[in-house]
């Protein structure tokens, strides 16, 4: 157990520094200097040498790889180019709302995902099934952008029930206000955060609705299931003690794949709905160029992909008494 | 006995979801092949005094514009057709670019193991880590807004879908018989790569290239909503260009996201009937 963990820990460090050695060499491999856009195009030559100067972008490629990792062993995330504030600074401020907002989509989605699945599966080729089969195709066919223009142009233009872009109040405020006995600003928060999961959760509730059914169906198939039903166990007590776990297991390493998916979407769902997260920083950095924000966004985006991972292996490890005891 | 394409068009005979999407899939490749003639105007002809005109069906709507026009007066209709070009064939070249990829990668690391399957293993956990969308606004943002620099991302970031499904069946394959008997009467291990596992593998790639097939028109699709790829024909740029008119021309944003849903939409149900064919018990191909 001890081994397997180590061993885990130290694939996690390796796909870390991966992602942060690839994004450093398709940044500074590619033609097109960066400080261009920091000095202007009006700039002189000495200017322009100096900004290079400054950020050591003169120096060999071998160098400024060297120079990113030491800083970045020492835990320097490096500087803004443009806003000169600590990239780290500038994303963990960014960092709760994406989190808040893939949180949300996750918790709603999954649960609804996994039952819709399980439904489908065992009522399989009936209307039952056919709703929800439906209701899944459709989801993994709907770009996440569009779904959420859609939903603007329904809900906030049309009907004018919820509105179209924004934050409004974050949850721990909204859940402090409840505290003191005001609860209009968790509907607040409501209002806000509705339309922009409902974007962000349909591609991943609909893919998992997908696996369950087949994961079920498959399992169905297998002799403990006839073990179990010859045991006298009931249809719903198959179910619930003997298919589900089983399926569980590979429904839930299958969604850690997916957190790069749900990362990526909350990239698209926050430009859509202006929601401040580490998504539209990116964007934003990425647009003009600020190499060490985005340095330190992939870094991070890559660090909470593979600690999600971890956390999954540990539930793995719980469900399944298998490895438990290896 | 039948062959597998015998037991294909059987099986596609009684399949109206597979029918359907078999049929969409052909008329988007009509459009992308045919599209100036099939479009009713020219995509890019700006025509200022009919702006923002509704679609037929609607009062105020006229047959000269069957879907109505956008803010600068150009046909929504033959941007939407012009619009399958770009996404289409940049969705398909960068599959096939991925297909390639994956599978000599995922052939190699299943069937010979030890230090290079490792070593091509981390490095798809690498690229899985890092989202798709993020990868690609960077590589495109970075490198330059040309249809050359999506391909490249969907071809160098997608391959590690075939590979792993690739490397889990040459694992499989690598024990079967036939493979032992190949190598007891002496075929080298290319030989036996290229004769007996590599025909096997046809199948699930298959599946999986077809599916993928939507996936990246939707990331296509993305990048051009975002705006930097370089064209402004297509489903994606009309997308974010309507957002701005939401209120008083809904068609700009509505159409050609049905585009994009139909044209996923039929991909994925192709995927699927060629999946329940070639793989009914969905060992070979993990959902996704």
């Amino acid at each position: 157990m001890g081994r397997y963990l180590a061993q885990r820990l130290l694939h996690a460090i390796f796909v870390i520094w991966g992602a942060a050695t690839l994004v450093f060499l398709i940044l500074h491999l590619s033609p097109g200097d960066p400080a261009v856009n920091l000095v202007g195009e009006n700039a002189t030559d000495e200017q322009f040498e100096m900004v290079r100067r400054t950020l050591g972008l003169d120096r060999p490629l071998h160098e400024r790889y060297l120079v990113y990792m030491s800083d970045l062993l020492r835990g320097d995330l490096g500087r803004s180019w443009f806003v000169g504030q600590p990239t780290l600074d500038m994303l963990l401020e960014r960092v709760p709302d994406t989190i808040e907002l893939t949180v949300v989509s996750a918790l709603v989605g999954i649960p609804l995902a996994i039952a819709l699945g399980v439904v489908s599966a065992v009522w399989r080729r009936t209307p039952l099934d056919y709703g929800a089969s439906t209701v899944a195709l459709l989801g993994v066919s709907t770009p996440n952008f569009w779904l959420g223009v859609m939903l603007i142009l329904l809900f906030a233009v049309e009907l004018r029930w919820l509105p179209a872009i924004g934050r409004g109040p974050t949850v721990t405020e909204a859940l402090t206000a409840l505290i003191g006995g005001d609860g209009s600003a968790l509907w607040q928060w409501f209002r806000h955060i509705v339309l922009p999961a409902v974007t962000l959760g349909t591609f991943l509730m609909a893919l998992v609705t997908r696996l369950t059914r087949t994961d079920i169906l498959d399992n169905l198939g297998r002799p403990f299931v006839a073990v179990a039903r010859a045991k006298g166990l009931s249809g719903a007590g198959v179910i619930v003690r003997h298919v589900l776990p089983n399926s569980l297991i590979s429904v839930v390493t299958f969604i850690g794949l997916e957190v790069g998916t749900l990362l990526g979407g909350a990239v698209v769902t926050e430009t859509v709905f202006a929601w401040p997260g580490m998504g539209r920083l990116l964007v934003e950095s990425i647009q003009r160029r600020d190499y060490p924000v985005i340095q330190a966004g992939v870094l991070l985006t890559s660090f909470i992909f593979v600690f999600v991972n971890i956390v999954i292996d540990l539930v793995y490890v719980w469900l399944d008494p298998r490895i438990r005891l290896r | 006995m039948d062959t597998g394409w015998q037991r294909l068009w059987r099986e596609f005979r009684t399949n109206l979801l597979a029918q359907f999407g078999a049929v969409m899939v052909l008329a988007l490749v009509i459009c992308v092949a045919f599209a100036p003639w099939i479009a009713p105007h020219d995509p890019e002809d700006f025509n200022l005094r009919d702006r923002n005109k509704p679609p037929a069906f609607l009062e105020e709507g006229n047959w000269a514009y069957p879907l109505g026009t956008d803010a600068h007066g150009r046909d929504v209709l033959s941007r939407i057709i012009h619009g399958a070009r770009v996404s289409l064939a940049t969705a398909t070249a960068g599959v096939a670019i991925a297909v390639v990829i994956g599978v000599t990668l995922g052939m190699f690391a299943g069937f010979f193991g030890g230090v290079l399957d490792s070593l091509i293993m981390r490095f798809v956990d690498v690229l899985l880590s890092i989202p798709l969308i993020l990868m690609a606004l960077l590589v495109v943002a970075i490198l330059g807004p040309k249809i050359s620099n999506i391909i490249l991302v969907m071809g160098g970031v997608g391959w590690i879908w075939h590979a792993r499904i690739v490397r889990g069946n040459a694992l499989r394959i690598r024990e079967e018989q036939y493979v032992l008997a190949a190598t007891n009467v002496g075929t080298t291990r290319i030989g036996i790569m290229w004769r007996h596992v590599l025909p096997n593998l046809l199948a699930p790639v298959l599946v999986t290239a077809t599916m993928q097939i939507g996936y990246m028109v939707i990331l296509e699709s993305g990048l051009s909503f975002f705006g930097i790829t370089g064209t402004t024909l297509s489903w994606g740029w009309d997308i974010s260009a309507g957002r701005k008119y939401l209120a008083s021309a809904w068609w700009i944003a509505s159409f050609p996201g049905f585009a994009i849903f139909f044209t996923v939409l039929s991909f994925n149900l192709l995927g699927d009937f060629l999946r329940d064919v070639v793989d009914p018990h969905g060992r070979q191909v993990s959902a996704g």
